[in-house]
């Protein structure tokens, strides 16, 4: 028994001392998405921060397709050193899992932790002269199937909360995808469609011209650098009990070491405090925050009970 | 907006400016002529280099390898038949006949007349004409680029030469393996039997290295002892003067407008432009058969097309945001990065980087004019010799580029497999070019037909409801009856 005692503790001793030196080479961080989107703006955004906190060089890959699970399949079957990362977004995660069969889960992962949270909010072009969310979902029930609700894609956040305001609050949208987020923007700059519901801070600038009306959220605006915003009616205010938005955190392969983890957590957390990714950050659109692992993680769980429950009540034709 | 112009003229003449923007300029040049390599992958390479620098000459750089890269792919194009990107695809067709004939530097030499020329009244055009350039980007809705993606693939004749069925099994075939991956609109897999790579579908960078690049190879493999027929066997190489160039106008001129107003339409750009620009300039020469056989008219038209993009796919950019391709996407990251916010208020808040990076749009134009005059002597040289010593490195460089399409080895499959398919079927009559067509315009064509048509809730009669879609299906319309026409004098010729 002394033995297996002493056995078990030397070999402890050894693992804890392998990982002390972490990390001492490059980190690879995989961004699911093409390079020039929101996620990958952001993980540039960072990657000077966590490089700078880590002390090693640190890359971004942009492994696209698949509505972002080849990059998410490709880190789930990484070796679970550390030093092989996923930089996205918790609604692909969530969003994939929910409506299509997908080799991964929440479990499959570890959760390092979160750096930028930003709600998904409702955009209307000024012309269309509606003065809130509730203003455009009561005129959809006067002309039901005529006002467009634009999405950037199908079973994403944009597609979930669309669900929830046309299944909870009776409006009458017609929902369309537009097959990503630039095309989106240019259709509701375009005046094409009656809302555009996106991932803050998309076409802030717009905003703050008197170009387009942020009329509604599905979070807290409260982190956002457009003071008029900030006090912005959310779905709960408006009695759909939903919240949507996203939030962008680095995840590793399942299994990766306890020693290794925390290590990148305090590295990660340095990072999104730092003044480097809060000035990026500020600039962008939102003040960044830090969440733990745990934190993060009960974002996904919390998302998956939402978006199943939309689903099942409002997406299941 | 004269004062702002020439204030971003003198930012940009200042030395340190001016050396990056040549230095940049020079690079896209070299990126763009390795087979499968593209502005937007150099560009992301180029981003932490460019952390430390002020705005603009960080976004320079990006724009001197932005432009450089577009003359530089239909170098590949030209000499080697391996296009980098789907814009210099179009130069291949007359641009690689004109080098096995003999005539590499007169096609190289209109070509970078023609990417000069198509830069610089693009330029004017698109600076003249902001408000114009910025509402068209805007105002094309997805019925608008259906239509004018439609209007490119019926110009399918124009691609091909004999048996117009081939060409239209080619197209459709093309439009099958666009269809691969999963679909932009209801996110279903078709056709990815199970396959993690094939969710993404089939890599363009892999579609036009192994269609034309490894085809080819495979086709010359009998004449692999052999010297390349690539140039004159006289040293001195022959380049088109000035005159012989302008004397072309219709060409460059088709190529410039098609470029500056194509251009600004997000989603069809460069890749729609230069086939339109080819079909157009085609259908209304009197010598319609000499295309596809080294018709100069043919390597003006789409390089024309293909710089002249660049005027405007950048003024929606800089003005409203929106980006006009996958470079200037990656450019608008580039601008939050370095503490801008780009959108309609960037001419406000950041109005010295606009002028700047538009007065660089020029300078760089100028800078890739003369480093290709200078440096086709160069290419025609390494491209004359032995095919043994040249099509392993044409192999290595198209493996290279479509493993960087992806970063994994799939591409390079993918780009071997098609490079045998494309030359059988080629062998049996079918133009690999009709096949590239279909790659590139079906999703196009897919995507917005639906899309415009959940706008429209299912209602057909949305691409006639503006003028400009009435006149873009009247063409089509004029061009499958033309088609068949001339179809039909031909049947009939063929039995007297």
């Amino acid at each position: 028994m002394r033995f297996l005692i002493i056995f078990l503790a030397t070999i402890g001793i050894m693992m804890q001392t392998s990982f002390a030196g972490f990390p001492d080479k490059t980190i690879r961080l995989i961004v699911p998405w093409k390079a020039g989107g929101g996620t990958d703006t952001i993980a540039r955004g960072f990657v000077g921060a966590f490089a700078d906190a880590a002390g090693v060089d640190v890359v971004i890959s942009n492994v696209v397709g698949g509505a972002g699970s080849k990059g998410v399949i490709q880190v789930q079957q990484s070796k679970n050193d550390g030093y092989t990362l996923l930089l996205n977004g918790t609604d692909t995660i969530i969003g994939l899992n929910t409506f299509k069969k997908m080799p991964f889960t929440a479990d499959s992962f570890e959760y390092v932790g979160g750096m930028y949270t930003t709600p998904t909010y409702v955009l209307a072009n000024k012309k269309r002269g509606y003065t809130s969310l509730s203003d455009a979902i009561e005129k959809s029930k006067k002309r039901p199937g005529e006002l467009i609700a634009g999405v950037a894609a199908k079973y994403n956040a944009h597609d979930v909360m669309a669900h929830a305001i046309n299944g909870y609050a009776g409006a009458k949208f017609r929902i369309v995808a537009f097959g990503g987020g630039a095309n989106l923007k240019k259709a509701v700059l375009g005046n094409e469609i009656d809302i555009c519901i996106i991932h803050a801070p998309v076409a802030l600038a717009a905003v703050k011209e008197g170009i387009l009306d942020v009329i509604g959220t599905g979070g807290s605006l409260q982190n956002i650098t457009y003071p008029p915003a900030k006090n912005m009616k959310t779905l709960k205010d408006l009695n759909i009990p939903a919240e949507i938005g996203v939030t962008r955190g680095l995840y590793a392969p399942k299994g990766t070491p306890k020693a290794v983890m925390e290590k990148l957590s305090q590295i990660m957390e340095k990072a999104a405090k730092s003044e480097k990714f809060t000035k990026f950050g500020n600039n962008f659109g939102f003040s960044p925050v830090w969440l733990t692992g745990k934190e993060f993680r009960a974002l996904h769980d919390d998302g998956m009970g939402q978006y199943a429950d939309i689903k099942a009540k409002f997406m299941s034709k | 907006m004269f004062e702002g112009l020439i204030g971003g003229f003198y930012e940009c003449l200042q030395p340190l400016n001016l050396i990056l923007l040549f230095l940049g300029t020079f690079l896209g040049l070299l990126v763009g002529a390795l087979p499968g390599l593209s502005s937007p992958m150099a560009i992301i390479i180029l981003l932490p280099v460019t952390y430390s620098l002020d705005p603009l000459p960080a976004l320079l750089v990006m724009i001197g390898v932005y432009v450089g890269t577009k003359l530089g792919g239909s170098f590949a194009a030209i000499l080697l038949r391996t296009p980098g990107t789907p814009a210099s695809a179009c130069t291949a067709l007359d641009g690689f006949p004109m080098a096995e004939k003999g005539e590499a530097g007169l096609a190289l030499g209109y070509a970078t007349y023609g990417s000069f020329v198509g830069g610089l009244s693009s330029w004017i055009i698109a600076v003249t004409f902001i408000p114009v350039i910025s509402a068209i980007a805007l105002k094309s809705s997805n019925a608008d680029i259906a239509l004018i993606g439609i209007m490119g693939l019926v110009m399918v004749s124009a691609f091909t030469r004999g048996s117009m069925l081939k060409g239209f099994i080619g197209v459709c075939v093309g439009i099958l393996i666009g269809c691969m991956g999963m679909d932009r609109v209801d996110t279903i897999e078709r056709f990815t039997f199970g396959s993690l790579d094939l969710l993404t579908g089939v890599p363009f960078a892999a579609a036009l290295v192994g269609l034309f690049g490894f085809a080819v190879v495979i086709s010359d493999l009998a004449l692999m002892k052999s010297k390349a027929e690539i140039v004159a066997t006289k040293f001195r190489i022959k380049l088109p003067t000035f005159r012989q160039f302008f004397s072309r106008w219709k060409a460059w001129g088709t190529g410039s407008f098609m470029g500056a107003i194509v251009g600004a339409v997000p989603g069809v750009g460069a890749d729609g432009a230069t086939w339109l620009a080819y079909g157009t300039v085609k259908n209304n020469s009197n010598n319609p058969e000499e295309f596809g056989i080294g018709n100069p008219d043919g390597v003006i038209a789409p390089e024309t097309a293909n710089n002249g993009t660049t005027g405007g796919a950048m003024v929606p950019m800089l003005t409203l945001g929106i980006p006009g391709d996958a470079s200037t996407a990656i450019m608008i990251g580039a601008l939050y990065l370095h503490g801008l916010q780009p959108g309609v208020t960037l001419m406000k808040t950041g109005g010295d980087v606009v002028y700047g990076m538009l007065a660089g749009l020029l300078l760089a134009g100028i800078f890739m004019f003369l480093i290709a005059m200078g440096a086709i002597r160069f290419f025609v040289y390494v491209l004359r010799q032995h095919r043994s010593l040249l099509f392993p490195f044409v192999m290595i460089f198209a493996s290279l580029g479509a493993f960087a399409s992806y970063g994994t080895i799939f591409p390079v499959f993918a780009a071997i497999f098609l490079g045998v398919f494309g030359f059988i079927m080629e062998e049996r009559g079918f133009p690999v070019v009709t096949i590239v067509l279909g790659v590139i315009l079906g999703p196009i064509i897919e995507f917005n037909t639906r899309t415009a048509l959940m706008l429209s809730g299912g209602d057909w009669t949305t691409f006639i409801s503006t003028w400009p879609r009435i006149i873009f299906l009247a063409i089509i319309i004029f061009l499958v009856i033309n088609e068949i026409r001339q179809g039909i004098k031909r049947q009939s010729m063929a039995k007297i």
